[in-house]
């Protein structure tokens, strides 16, 4: 019974939703993004799906077996963490790269701290960077669409006879322009993680969550508004103004990590000042290493940003907190102004006679 | 057990010999950083882990001419002088029988200078220990870092390269990763946590 409770620090706060509730819905809005891949790639989709579940939950299992606990596999977090990471990998990558993306999200980003919602980072997102750096290759190069990645169903060795397709981020970090439409964002038609190319999925999953709660949306607005104005400030210089926007947002994995890893509400900041804070740090973070940092960084700079970013999200709560406590916060600022510009648009007679009043 | 008690010094030499102790993590940084960054194959731990056992010799043998009875105002810096000097010493010898061994170890051995196992001594919580006991308890302490950077540097020479101590073996993972950082840091986490586990258990 003492094990149940463990005394978290303040501030506190109160959900109405059961976590199991929650993770479910995750679950499902993560699965929104499966239909598009699956046309595109067939089958092997499914298995790098069920590779990642099986391995996230194996793995969590196992560590609760050796380390003596009892097994946390009822909040179905495991399963959200391998569906994400097989999400976020290629198509053409081979098992392993998932197999590993998994396991070290769960050994090394979750489980070590605590378990469930203990952790200072979302566990997909450990998993993922770790592939990355470790599998640089095989986590960045694509295949090209519809290729015929089915007859590699159970290839479990990485293919060199596949033609690599490049991302738009990795076509625009060697000085080129990938000429990408917005037809091909909509459908999904790029070279680019399973999970993270087609906007209208992603926009029907974010959808999906804002509906049921599960998303702070504070993140999402602030984020991306501060990759546009960034994007705007540091421009590449083989396209036009607003295509770079677009391929610095919807471009890569960034929209993908700042639906699903940056706004996730048990990691992100909890109040909505914070959020948008904490967000749009998110955001300028994520193109500075976008635009500047080497691969494989600069490949997935949404991810490591919000990797970077996820263990301050409290210290971001606790600021606002503090200003809060000596008067200043979004409300007192925004009465503040408001009385200003009130007191502005007023004529001189109206000012004379408010002053009069108030000596009264 | 009585522990070491300083005596009272001036401002400025204080701050300048025991900055160290009075900044722990600083001086376990650059003790874990040897471990982390440079035991990146089993040929490199086992190099360090063999200056290790030199350097915590000398000092152990600087703690026995100094009896633990005769407390300087400098204590910490001759420690680390003599962790300095000692350090570069086994270097040159171990670059001698062989030749580029501590350069591929590059800016990370110095550190060994100012690992924590080998200035354990100025510690102010340290436990007084007899100058017969002194090598011992010295050779207990490279026990300690040699069990840790030996797995550590073997385990990432077979997931990074294929080989132990250079030569091939039958499978390469080729986990690019190994060769940084972090995959040390996380291998000590690990290493640390199995370490705390049984000694609970015990």
């Amino acid at each position: 019974m003492a094990d149940d409770f463990m005394q978290s620090a303040a501030p506190y706060f109160r959900q109405s939703d059961t976590q199991i509730y929650s993770t479910v819905q995750r679950i499902s809005a993560l699965c929104i993004l499966l239909p598009l891949p699956l046309i595109h790639y067939g089958g092997r989709v499914i298995l790098m799906v069920i590779f990642g579940i099986l391995t996230a939950v194996g793995a969590e299992a196992l560590w609760n077996y050796a380390a003596k606990q009892k097994q946390t596999l009822y909040d179905m977090t495991a399963v959200e963490t391998g569906l994400a990471c097989a999400l976020l990998m290629p198509a053409c990558a081979h098992y392993q790269l998932v197999i590993f993306a998994a396991a070290c999200a769960i050994l090394i980003g979750k489980m070590p701290f605590g378990g469930r919602f203990r952790t200072p980072f979302v566990p997909a997102a450990v998993g993922y960077c770790l592939a990355a750096v470790c599998f640089p290759r095989e986590t960045f190069t694509y295949s090209q669409l519809n290729e015929n990645v089915t007859a590699k169903l159970f290839a479990f060795q990485y293919n060199d006879s596949l033609t690599p397709a490049y991302s738009q981020l990795a076509l625009l970090r060697q000085g080129k322009d990938p000429f990408t439409h917005i037809n091909e964002y909509l459908l999904g038609e790029l070279a680019g993680p399973l999970g993270t190319t087609s906007v209208v999925l992603l926009a029907i999953a974010a959808i999906w969550l804002l509906v049921g709660g599960n998303l702070a949306w504070q993140c999402v607005v602030s984020f991306s508004a501060a990759v546009a104005v960034v994007s705007f400030a540091v421009p590449y210089h083989t396209t036009s103004t607003f295509m770079y926007i677009a391929y610095d947002l919807l471009g890569g994995s960034t929209f993908f990590s700042c639906l699903f890893l940056a706004a996730y509400p048990n990691y992100c900041p909890k109040t909505a000042t914070a959020r948008s804070i904490w967000g749009a740090v998110c955001g300028t973070l994520a193109v500075i290493m976008q635009h500047f940092a080497a691969a494989p960084a600069g490949e997935a700079g949404g991810i490591f940003a919000v990797l970077v970013m996820t263990p301050f999200s409290d210290a971001f709560d606790r600021m606002v907190w503090h200003f809060r406590s000596r008067g200043i916060s979004y409300r007192t600022v925004k009465k503040s102004l408001g009385q200003k510009l009130r007191y502005r648009m007023k004529t001189q007679q109206e000012r004379e006679l408010d002053e009069f009043k108030e000596t009264q | 057990m009585n522990s070491r008690r300083h005596s009272r010094s001036s401002l400025l030499v204080d701050y300048g010999a025991t900055t160290g102790v009075k900044h722990p993590m600083l001086i376990h940084g650059a003790g874990i950083t040897a471990v982390a960054a440079a035991c990146t194959s089993a040929a490199n731990a086992l190099t360090l882990s063999v200056i290790m056992l030199l350097l915590c010799s000398g000092v152990a043998m600087v703690y026995i001419f100094e009896r633990g009875e005769y407390v300087y105002p400098m204590l910490g810096v001759i420690y680390f002088t003599v962790s300095s000097f000692g350090a570069c010493v086994c270097a040159t010898a171990v670059n001698f029988l062989s030749p580029g061994t501590a350069a591929s170890l590059g800016m990370y051995l110095p550190l060994l200078a100012a690992d924590p196992i080998v200035l354990a001594r100025i510690q102010p919580d340290s436990p007084f220990v007899s100058p017969s006991d002194a090598l011992p308890s010295a050779v207990g302490l490279w026990w300690m870092f040699a069990v840790m950077a030996l797995p550590i540097g073997i385990i990432r020479e077979i997931l990074g390269k294929g080989t132990l101590f250079g030569l091939p073996l039958f499978f390469n993972p080729d986990v690019g990763g190994m060769s940084l950082p972090f995959a040390g840091l996380i291998m000590l986490g690990f290493g640390m946590a199995l370490y705390n586990r049984n000694a609970d258990e015990v």
